[in-house]
Parts: C-alpha cells; sequence; structure tokens
C-alpha cells in the first residue's frame, strides 16, 4: 500500500512510504530511514470499518470511505489504516478502492480473508491508538489554533478598545492597570503559541517545496505534458515518472506513487480519444491522465505510447472514452483541485484555514502589548516589549510569507503557449 | 412433493429485483425494467439496465435448468440484489428452491441436504432460528473456503432453510457473494427477503 497523493511536506511521505507484507507473514510499515514491523503471530485477522463507522471511531477529515483494521489475538487491533489515506487517484467506488489502494493485497499477503468489521467492537481511543497515517502528523496546537487566533484578537481588542475609551488613551483607567498588561501579555502568549509553530511549518513547506525530486533507484522514463493549447504554467511542471516497479505521478506539486506492473499494480495503458487510462491487468483503474493536456496532438500521442511501452506497459489504443472521469486534479488547469484536497500539515499550516488569520492575531497582539507600555505602567515594559516585538516580527515574516506565496502563485498560473513561446498574463 | 404445486408471494423489497425465470428474456427483461423505472429515465439508461437483466435472467435461467436436468432440484425464484434501494445495478443473486427431505428428518438433516457439511469453512457456522411469513425457518452463514488458482478464497453463503418433513421437501433461498465484505453488506436485505417471503404448496 502506498500513500495517496500529498504535496509540500507529505510528499517524501508519498515517495517513501509504503505498508507491505514479508514473506514470513509480517507487516511492515516502512517511513524513508525507518521502519515498523508487526510480527505474523500479531495479525490474526483482518478487517473493514465502513465509511460510517471510519468516521464516527478515527475522526479526521469528512471523507471516508472506510479503514483497515489488522487484528492480533483476541481481536485487539494492531493497527488502522484508512483507505482513503492509501487511495491512488482515480475516482472509483468503495470495492475497487479496496484493490487499487492494497488493502486486498495486503490480506492476501497475510493469507486471511478481509471480513466486515463490527464497529460496535472497539472504542475510538483504542482505534485511534494504532491509526496510522502517512506523512507529518498534523502541526501543533492544530484545530484549536484557529481557535487560539481569534482569542488573542479578541483580547487585543478588548485592550485596545480600553485603551482608547480611556482619557487620554491611558489603558490603565479603562480596564485596569494591572487587567490591561496581563490581557495583552496573554494575547501575545496565544498569538505566539500558534504564530511560531506556523512560521516554521511554513519555512519547511517552503523548502520541501524547492528540493528537487530524487533521482529513482533503478531506469526511468519520464513523460512530461505536451498540451494542445496554452495552459498554466504550473501545468508544464507535472511529470509522469515510469519505472518497473512504480509509476511516479507528479501534478500541481502534489506527487503521487502507483505501483508499477512488475509490482501487481499499473499494467496496461490506454489510450483513448480524452484520456489515458492506467489501468492493472483486471481493468481496474488506477489514474487517469487528459490527453490535450499530457498528449495534445498526434507526435506527442507517439512519444507516450512509445515511452508507456517502453517502461512496460501494454499499451492498448480505444476509439472511444469509457465513462470514468479523469482524476480529480486534472477537472481544472489551475490546480484548484489539488490544493482543495491538501492537508494543512503538508503546507505547514496548523489548521485547515486561512494562514492570514494568524497574522491578525499576532499583528493585533502585536498593538496591545504597546497600549499599557504608553500607558506608563513600568511593571510590563520588558515582557510586554519582548512578547510585542516577537508578535511583530512572526507578523512580518507571516507579512512576507503570503507576498512571495501570492507572487509564486501568479507566476504559476501566468498562461503559457507551449508552441509559440509567446507569454501573457492572465 | 411431486404432483403438488408451489407458488410464492414475494414482499415488495426495494433492495431486490425479482427476476423473471419464463417467458421471452429480452421481452420480459425490457418489461421488468420500464416497471421499474418507467418513463423517468433515459433512453440510454434503459437500454443498458435491460440488457444486464436480461444477462443475469440468462444466466439464472441457465443454473436453475442445470439444477434440474443434473440433481432435479426445481428452482422457483431468483432475485437480484440491489446496491442500493431501487438502484438497478448488478448484484449477487439468490435463488429460491426445493429438495427432497426424509419425512422423519431433523434441522440437521435439512441442513445436511442443502449444504455439504463437510466442507471446509473459515470460522464457524452459523445456524439462528427464525419465524418467517412461511413459517420457521433456519437462517444460515457459512464461509466455505475454494481454491482459485493456487490461491485459498473465502466466500459467503446465506441461506434460509425451511425444513418441511411433513412434505418431504426442504425449501431454501440461498445466496452466495464472493467476498466477506460484500457477504456482510447483504446480511440485512437477506434476512428481509427471507422473512417476509410467502411460499405454499397447494
Amino acid at each position: 500500500m502506498r500513500p495517496s497523493q500529498r504535496r509540500g511536506l507529505g510528499a517524501e511521505a508519498a515517495r517513501h512510504e509504503h505498508v507491505r507484507v514479508l514473506p514470513d507473514g509480517a507487516v511492515e510499515l516502512v517511513a524513508r530511514g525507518s521502519s515498523r514491523r508487526l510480527d505474523s503471530a500479531e495479525v490474526r485477522r483482518a478487517v473493514l470499518l465502513d465509511p460510517q463507522g471510519s468516521r464516527r471511531l478515527l475522526g479526521g477529515d469528512a471523507h471516508h470511505a472506510g479503514a483497515l483494521l489488522l487484528l492480533g489475538p483476541n481481536d485487539v487491533p494492531r493497527l488502522a489504516l484508512q483507505l482513503l489515506e492509501w487511495a491512488p487517484p482515480a475516482p472509483v467506488d468503495v470495492v475497487t478502492l479496496r484493490e487499487t489502494s492494497g488493502v486486498e493485497a495486503v490480506c492476501r499477503g497475510l493469507g486471511v480473508p478481509l471480513e466486515p468489521a463490527d464497529a460496535g467492537q472497539w472504542d475510538a481511543a483504542t482505534l485511534r491508538g494504532v491509526l496510522h497515517s502517512p506523512g507529518p502528523a498534523p502541526r501543533w496546537p492544530g484545530r484549536p489554533g484557529w481557535w487560539l487566533s481569534w482569542a488573542a484578537v479578541l483580547l487585543a481588542i478588548v485592550v485596545l478598545l480600553g485603551a482608547s475609551a480611556s482619557p487620554g488613551g491611558r489603558v490603565d483607567q479603562a480596564v485596569g492597570d494591572a487587567s490591561g498588561g496581563v490581557l495583552a501579555l496573554l494575547a501575545a502568549l496565544l498569538a505566539i503559541a500558534v504564530g511560531v509553530p506556523t512560521v516554521l511549518g511554513l519555512v519547511a513547506a517552503a523548502r520541501a517545496r524547492r528540493s528537487p525530486p530524487e533521482a529513482a533507484a533503478g531506469p526511468e522514463l519520464v513523460v512530461v505534458p505536451s498540451p494542445a493549447g496554452p495552459v498554466p504554467r504550473q501545468v508544464l511542471e507535472h511529470e509522469l515518472r515510469l519505472g518497473p516497479d512504480a509509476l511516479q505521478l507528479r501534478r500541481f506539486e502534489a506527487v503521487v506513487v502507483l505501483p508499477g506492473p512488475l509490482a501487481g499494480g499499473v499494467a496496461v495503458a490506454v489510450l483513448e480519444p480524452g484520456a489515458v487510462r492506467l489501468r492493472d491487468t483486471h481493468g481496474l483503474l488506477y489514474s487517469s491522465l487528459r490527453t490535450d493536456v499530457w498528449c495534445g496532438d498526434q507526435a506527442s500521442r507517439v512519444v507516450l505510447r512509445d515511452k508507456l511501452a517502453a517502461a512496460g506497459l501494454e499499451v492498448l489504443e480505444s476509439p472511444v472514452d469509457a465513462l470514468d472521469s479523469v482524476d480529480h486534479d486534472e477537472l481544472t488547469l489551475d490546480g484548484s483541485n489539488t490544493r482543495l484536497i491538501a492537508r494543512p500539515a503538508d503546507s505547514g499550516r496548523p489548521f485547515d484555514g486561512p494562514v492570514q488569520v494568524v497574522a491578525v492575531a499576532t499583528g493585533a497582539a502585536a498593538m496591545a502589548c504597546y497600549a499599557p507600555v504608553d500607558s506608563g505602567a513600568d511593571w510590563q515594559l520588558v515582557p510586554a516589549v519582548a512578547l510585542g516585538g516577537l508578535c511583530l516580527g512572526l507578523t512580518a515574516v507571516l507579512a512576507v510569507l503570503g507576498l512571495l506565496e501570492r507572487r509564486r502563485s501568479r507566476q504559476q498560473q501566468t498562461v503559457v503557449d507551449p508552441y509559440r513561446g509567446r507569454t501573457t498574463i492572465r | 412433493m411431486s404432483g403438488n404445486t408451489f407458488t410464492f408471494v414475494p414482499a415488495d423489497l426495494d433492495r431486490w429485483l425479482l427476476l423473471p425465470l419464463t417467458g421471452d428474456v429480452d421481452h420480459e427483461a425490457a418489461a421488468l425494467v420500464f416497471d421499474r423505472v418507467g418513463h423517468a429515465a433515459s433512453e440510454d439508461f434503459l437500454e443498458m439496465t435491460t440488457a444486464w437483466v436480461a444477462g443475469t435472467t440468462r444466466i439464472a435461467r441457465r443454473d436453475a435448468d442445470r439444477l434440474l436436468s443434473g440433481s432435479h432440484v426445481p428452482t422457483f425464484a431468483a432475485w437480484v440484489l440491489l446496491p442500493g434501494p431501487r438502484l438497478l445495478l448488478p448484484g449477487p443473486v439468490a435463488f429460491l428452491r426445493a429438495g427432497p427431505l426424509a419425512a422423519d428428518a431433523t434441522d440437521d438433516d435439512a441442513l445436511g441436504a442443502v449444504v455439504d457439511l463437510s466442507a471446509e469453512l473459515h470460522g464457524e457456522l452459523e445456524v439462528e432460528g427464525v419465524d418467517t411469513a412461511s413459517g420457521p425457518a433456519l437462517l444460515v452463514r457459512r464461509r466455505p473456503v475454494r481454491d482459485l488458482d493456487g490461491v485459498r478464497a473465502v466466500e459467503e453463503h446465506r441461506l434460509a432453510i425451511w425444513p418441511r418433513p411433513d412434505l418431504e421437501a426442504v425449501v431454501s433461498l440461498t445466496l452466495y457473494v464472493v467476498d466477506l465484505v460484500e457477504g456482510g453488506a447483504a446480511a440485512e436485505p437477506f434476512r428481509e427477503l427471507a422473512t417476509g417471503l410467502r411460499w405454499d404448496v397447494t
């Protein structure tokens, strides 16, 4: 089993993490530079938790397709894997997903049938304790960070309103000297608690984006888009790396590794008028690429066909399109769908929401810190200046990071005509 | 039971589609689909749905003929389990059949008359006594193990068995599902079909 597509800080997990069954029946969870092992005696049964049970017991995103639970003696859960965290990009039904995600392959490797789970058998804490999610863990403070940010803003507003309401702008006369100072320092602490991990996360994500893709261990062929007409620049950065064991697909900075022909995965490429279907030998769909993006003319279609064949895939031509939709990511050319399903932790954000909220919190807290100082409360001078300064610095860094991201986004959205070399700004 | 007439009244269940085991397959399938979806469906949908209903019916009729000529076991009805309420998409098929049973047979004998009790199973055989519209029955879940080209496959077999030593017959409703997860999902619809099914011998 390999992780579903990930970008930013999660891209490394997409490239390297996997779950496999060893010849001795042990289950191995492999990450880059580390691995964890469940001996064969520890796994007695494999059960599938339905989407409702998965949502109730494992939480997380709103979308669930169920979860694989490996159970030890007495049905004690040893490992939980959520299907959508290990799903190829093709939108398929849950029955197909069991096969394409590798769940059925794990069961075959273990020599046990996949059984339906009785969701009432375990509590949420037990299952969350054995849940393994690929990629970086949610960044501290997680979802509470959203509320901490707004709490900091609220406290800062109270302090600033108090200062503005008092005669001569003296906060001590409106909310009390000590109260005003304490509220301002509390706002600063809350803002820093969210701001520091946010800044560190955004910087780490930016560094991860800049690191070049690593060379494959074995022979590899690279397919890049050859669009039929003008496309945003970021579309031209897509690539499909073809190897005998794995196919690595990168679109809008999101990476997914699909099992290759030697790994029992993608073995057939069907060239249809509107899409290139990557299927296994049983016809199960792993990914669908738009032909107007990846092979927009006859010459590039021939090149694509030759590369797919050279990589060991059986290439078939179909005069009609299958009923399947293309991948969610390929439906738009601006990457909005890919960003929509990206995880906050992959982009360095502690919570799922606009990062500008954190900048507002740190900015407001900085202003609140200087209000008590302005009122002349000497005992608050050093901590207020220090924390206010830190908040001010965080605000500046967040603003710069936001501007850089905005500029990068504009550059990526620049429409490029690959055939004429003409560039226009949308 | 020879010389008697078997009749049944299936409950109107939205998870099951009763297949036409008599008459012209294509005509009956088209009429059945049209009856279910009416004028609301597109031509393409009607055509596609009629095609799979007709195909599934042909397979069901072939199985019924094979069983009748080989084992003299008649098949009275066949239903497709739909993936959702009134969702006309293919699924596993349940068969209503009857076989011979000794006049002094017990419930275990009736079970043994319908399934191979010596077959290798995954897990335990589960038997539950239930009251149905056609009298007391046994609801059975068994998971036979099959060897498919060296791969050990486990399937799910759900049965409702009505032992009727007074008629010297055992009536059974059987459903095979190729994997256990789908088999688990079929449990409630199957129970609904079995308990609501009203059959009689006249």
